[in-house]
């Protein structure tokens, strides 16, 4: 099972983060001192801290793998957050969550009927839909930071639980969990063959009878809702909807995907590597700032992008050439 | 139909991307200069003056309460209040928004300034114009604003830091968090806090922390810095980013490492019940929107301003809020948190 879902590029990507981990567990060593980056509770956090982006990024992925590519992201996120967040305040618990997730499944349809109807770039629509989400999520809150009590919905979501006598953070098994449903979607369900076809190629794909249109409407309807996901356990961590969140996630959660392997040329992706690609960065910035040098993360984060998509490049055309 | 409404929704999302003319960007070719106007330095008797008040963004949560509180005094003295500024915070949109208001021929703004470089030459043009402009919260020192109602910010990190020496009479390391590197209130600020502590005996200063005014990162940057320097003595918080979370301080054990923060806002102030936070220093958020409709008031009918020095500055203050009044914090100059939560309600239902 962990062979097929683990592809060579995945255990590639795993080495990696073992890399850096080892690195950083080096540099940050203090003697006399418990290593700070092999703390068993360290690690955890690590994982609880990346599950936001992570769900966010398994949307992004899904799109990317379809020949698309989302800049919404960070916006969809935080209106969904101060959605979620503004319901909660105003009692209606047992309705936001849901109606959070309706509002990041309608902004990724609306973007895929806009491509579709209007045979427009993603990369423009989901720009504009980045400014009228974020937009919103200013009028929902009128620039207000929503701050939530203590409740049975922070605790349950946003808490810890024992785990085989682990203290374990619950964003990151739903993130654990939900990240392994979606990769066992995109590389063995009829669907998700479909959508990686797509990206492959969809003049072929058309030929060959696939529904673009609707495939479109699926991927980002996706997106969406996996924004929307990542708002909810945004807002049961943080206990805050502010309409500023997730800013420049949307370049955070394609970084995380091109690193995971998945090629902005669309037709290939990886989830679980998508997942490690967000832990890599999330352990960058805290190997950076135990190291003191925290202004560096950003730079970094652009160098590996491009770093990573000149490597692919260079490999698709290799590829091409001899086959 | 469904075309139609697609096309609709993209329209709608396409004319957000739209870029705007600059307010700056020259007339067009053959267009006459329009002259120089003095609108407001005299305003014709019986003229309903209206003041302009522009915060850096309207989604950060202490303009809120400035709101409430410039709108309580503009409907006091009789004036109206337009209140307009960026979404986020963004330096060429304010200027674009102190321009638009200038030639609109408002009796006075007042703006907290988002870059004093980039915001100088709107101000300009709006003195220009015989606009009286003045500044809070961040200054504008180059323009040719008229005042600026708020605090000295290196003063005020010097107090943090003095707090922070306080807290740690036996010496110990201290980490000063900020948010957006570059900030001139906040390098400031951190300034003074260095000074104050390069003073206190056997305190060292391990480096800073930049957040980048955002929420999450400064708490996952607090609990990556307490993983590193479990023994931490302390921190100052030059700004009040991660306790607007719910676990912004969970990484930090009450009572072992001290935390000296700003703006003790009702979000931030179970902080300062549970223990994590010792003492906060809050800004006067209701001050930026009252003090700044009053000044300008007075500009505008050309009476002096009370408390202005001859650089324009007014002296806005601060305060100490501390849990208790007990110990060393018996002191009048410090407040303890009911008696500020009191204060703070009663400003912001406009009780008082």
């Amino acid at each position: 099972m962990i062979k097929r879902v683990l592809a060579l590029r995945e255990l590639g990507i795993v080495a990696v983060l073992l890399a850096e981990v080892a690195l950083f567990a080096v540099l940050c060593r203090q003697p006399g001192r418990p290593n700070p980056f092999l703390q068993p509770e360290a690690l955890l956090n690590v994982v609880r801290d990346s599950a936001v982006l992570g769900l966010a990024a398994i949307g992004t992925t899904v799109i990317i793998v379809a020949g698309g590519i989302d800049l919404s992201v960070g916006s969809v996120l935080a209106l969904c957050a101060v959605v979620v967040a503004s319901l909660m305040e105003a009692g209606h618990a047992l309705w936001a969550v849901p109606v959070g997730l309706l509002v990041g499944i309608a902004c990724g349809l609306i973007t895929a009927s806009i491509i579709n109807a209007a045979k427009l770039p993603p990369f423009i629509v989901t720009l504009g839909m980045m400014s009228v989400a974020r937009g919103s999520a200013f009028l929902v809150t009128g620039g207000r930071t929503v701050t939530l009590p203590e409740s049975t919905f922070t605790h349950a979501v946003g808490g810890n639980i024992m785990v085989a006598g682990v203290l374990v953070p619950v964003p990151a098994l739903i993130w654990v969990g939900v990240a392994l449903l979606a990769a066992m979607w995109l590389s063995r369900s009829r669907l998700g063959r479909a959508v990686t076809a797509l990206g492959g190629n969809e003049e072929a794909a058309r030929l060959s009878g696939l529904p673009i249109a609707r495939l479109k409407r699926v991927v980002y309807g996706l997106g969406g809702g996996m924004a929307a996901m990542a708002g909810s356990v945004f807002v049961a961590y943080y206990g805050t909807g502010q309409s500023t969140a997730a800013g420049g996630w949307e370049l955070d959660a394609i970084a995380a995907a091109v690193l995971g392997g998945a090629s902005l040329n669309g037709g290939r992706g990886s989830i679980i590597g998508t997942c490690v690609g967000a832990v890599i960065f999330r352990v960058l910035q805290r190997g950076l700032t135990m190291l003191g040098a925290s202004d560096y993360s950003q730079v970094i984060t652009g160098i590996v992008v491009v770093a990573v998509v000149v490597l692919d490049q260079f490999a698709t055309r290799r590829a091409h050439r001899a086959g | 139909m469904r075309g139609l409404i697609v096309a609709f929704l993209a329209v709608l999302m396409l004319g957000g991307c739209a870029p705007k003319p600059p307010a700056d960007s020259a007339p067009p070719a053959g267009a006459k200069p329009e002259p120089a106007k003095a609108k407001s330095e005299a305003p014709s008797p019986g003229t309903k003056l209206r003041f302009a008040v522009v915060p850096k963004q309207k989604d950060n949560p202490v303009f809120a309460y400035a709101k409430t509180a410039a709108e309580r005094r503009a409907k006091e003295l009789g004036v109206d209040l337009v209140w307009d500024a960026p979404n986020a915070n963004d330096e060429a949109k304010q200027a674009e928004i102190v321009s638009t208001l200038a030639d609109q021929g408002v009796n006075g703004i007042a703006l907290s300034c988002s870059n004093p470089a980039t915001l100088k030459n709107a101000i300009d043009k709006a003195e220009a114009k015989g606009i009286p402009v003045i500044c809070w919260d961040s200054d504008a020192p180059t323009s040719k604003r008229r005042a600026f109602y708020g605090i000295d910010d290196q003063a005020t990190g010097k107090l943090l830091g003095e707090e922070m020496a306080r807290l740690l009479p036996s010496g110990g390391s201290v980490m000063i968090l900020s948010g957006v590197q570059g900030a001139q209130n906040l390098e400031s600020r951190i300034k003074g806090v260095n000074e104050a502590l390069a003073a206190a005996k056997g305190i060292k200063v391990l480096g800073v922390q930049y957040c980048k005014d955002d929420v999450t990162t400064s708490v996952q940057m607090i609990g990556d810095v307490m993983s590193k320097h479990p023994d931490l003595g302390g921190w100052v918080m030059v700004g009040g980013w991660p306790l607007f979370a719910k676990n912004g301080l969970d990484a930090i054990k009450p009572g072992k490492t001290k935390v000296v923060a700003v703006d003790p806002l009702p979000e931030a102030q179970k902080w300062l019940e549970s223990g994590h936070v010792q003492v906060c220093v809050g800004q006067k958020v209701f001050g930026w929107g009252s003090e700044s409709i009053s000044i300008l008031n007075a500009l505008a009918q050309g009476k002096p301003v009370p408390g202005m020095d001859a650089k324009g500055f007014v002296d806005s203050g601060v305060d100490i809020v501390v849990p208790k009044k007990e110990g060393a914090y018996t002191d009048a100059k410090y407040i303890d948190l009911p008696t500020y939560r009191q204060q703070f309600e009663a400003a912001a239902g406009g009780k008082s």
